[in-house]
């Protein structure tokens, strides 16, 4: 293999977006350690679901173990709290404080939140819905939960724990959303309102999540295998970075499948992402779709391999690994990359793409430089 | 004034110490604002789970009167027909 070109990151524009930081809550482990490792070792993590959960359409899960929620943000504040949320404030923790709980990245009043998700927590919000209609009375809902139905409640918790005073923006676009998310750094951050960001995406498994993927089951598509977790990254300009790049976003594209023709409109929200980023498609050394176990999954990975070189698909072990997490996906995707990296020498200066499509018709793509320095 | 049943008694001062989250244990008499650092959110919470709790509706002026389990309890009663 020849050796590519390596773009120091002081050398990138400072205004080029970079990501020096990532954290990840997943199947894997609630560590960003537990997820590098379990990517790079193919690590299976279905496990059988809890007895508690009742029955499910699909009887294996992929949750998140050992997610005790008292037990990692304490008992003050989380009796109530929803999953999604805690997913959110352990993964900020991770990303934000060190092992001694100290905060280890400096943040200020232009330090923005912005997280992907798709409905929310689903699970607090059909309880409360529940119960509205099933006790005495439509107002007997358990009042201390409503704050945690709202969209916006992860976010504006993550802003509250670490003292972040910059925007504050939930988006919601499926598979889709943890790229819009970093595109919506990006562009404020470009704007001046934010000097960095911590942006990504979170996804909860519930049984109802999963009843209400299965209603929305395709015919002859199989009962989906459901993930969940919480990607975040900590995002600067190069010119102002505190921290070390990992890897440069060089471009994010998104657009959306009117045609209903979904290999099409990856085929060419992918080429919009690479022409953008100056690079072509012979020079993808790591592309990882989404792997959505749907027919817009299916011709998302059959976009890319017409697409791009053979050994860049197999890069990275197959996301279908920690199951369909949905709106976590894209943010589990880049961060799959950078675990790869990490490992591997060869990797600084290389182009990774990441791309998601969604059944709604959302496409997304990114396009990034790989900047880890190995030793 | 009310005769106390000692099993309402002990399922309303769960409902009270989960709801304005409390850790510790607290007498009858302790002040929830002031000394349990509860503010009006939490209140409402208590109020709206001992309604759930018994099916009954407490009317929201009577808020300020659940200042500490025994007056909490004398305002659920009162509400309950108890």
């Amino acid at each position: 293999m020849s050796t590519a070109a390596v773009t120091p990151a002081a050398s990138l524009p400072p205004e080029t977006l970079v990501i020096t930081g990532w954290s990840a809550v997943s199947p894997h482990g609630v560590t960003r350690q537990a997820f590098a490792a379990g990517v790079r070792g193919g690590a299976k993590t279905a496990v059988k679901a809890d007895v508690a959960l009742g029955t499910l359409p699909s009887p294996n899960v992929c949750t998140v173990p050992d997610f005790d929620i008292p037990g990692l943000l304490g008992a003050k504040g989380t009796a109530k709290m929803d999953r999604l949320t805690a997913l959110t404030l352990v993964a900020s923790d991770g990303l934000l404080l060190d092992a001694e709980g100290n905060k280890a990245v400096r943040t200020d009043e232009a330090t923005g939140v912005v997280l992907g998700i798709s409905m929310g927590s689903l699970e607090n919000m059909t309880d409360l819905l529940r119960q509205s209609y099933t006790n005495a009375l439509p107002f007997h809902v358990d009042a201390g939960r409503i704050p945690f139905g709202s969209l916006n409640h992860a976010a504006g918790a993550c802003a509250i724990r670490h003292d972040l005073k910059g925007p504050n923006t939930t988006v919601a676009g499926g598979r889709v959303s943890g790229l819009l998310a970093l595109n919506y750094a990006r562009r404020l951050m470009s704007q001046g309102r934010a000097t960095k960001y911590l942006a990504g995406s979170v996804e909860e498994f519930s049984a109802i999540h999963a009843w209400f993927e299965y209603t929305a089951l395709a015919a002859g598509d199989p009962s989906p295998l459901l993930g969940e977790g919480c990607g975040l990254f900590l995002v600067e300009h190069a010119g102002a970075a505190e921290r070390p790049a990992l890897a440069a976003v060089l471009s994010i594209e998104t657009g959306v499948d009117i045609d209903d023709d979904p290999r099409a409109a990856v085929t060419g929200c992918v080429r919009r992402a690479l022409n953008r980023a100056g690079v072509t498609a012979d020079e993808v050394w790591a592309a990882v779709p989404c792997a959505a176990p749907t027919s817009a999954g299916r011709a998302e990975s059959e976009a890319l391999a017409a697409l791009v070189p053979a050994d860049a698909l197999s890069r990275v072990p197959s996301m279908e690994l920690l199951g369909d997490t949905s709106a976590a996906s894209a943010s589990f995707q880049i961060q799959a990359v950078l675990g790869v990296a990490e490992a591997d020498p060869t990797s600084s200066g290389r182009i990774a793409l990441v791309s998601a499509v969604d059944r709604d018709g959302a496409v997304g793509c990114a396009v990034l430089r790989l900047l880890g320095e190995h030793a | 004034m009310t005769t106390v049943v000692p099993e309402r008694l002990t399922r309303i001062r769960e409902i009270i110490a989960e709801n304005i989250d409390v850790h510790i244990e607290f007498a009858d008499s302790t002040l929830f604002i002031d000394e349990l650092g509860a503010d009006s959110l939490k209140l409402i919470d208590v109020l709206s789970a001992l309604e759930m709790e018994y099916s009954i509706v407490i009317d929201m002026d009577e808020l300020p009167k659940m200042v500490n389990v025994e007056t909490t309890y004398q305002v659920t009663a009162a509400a309950a027909g108890w």
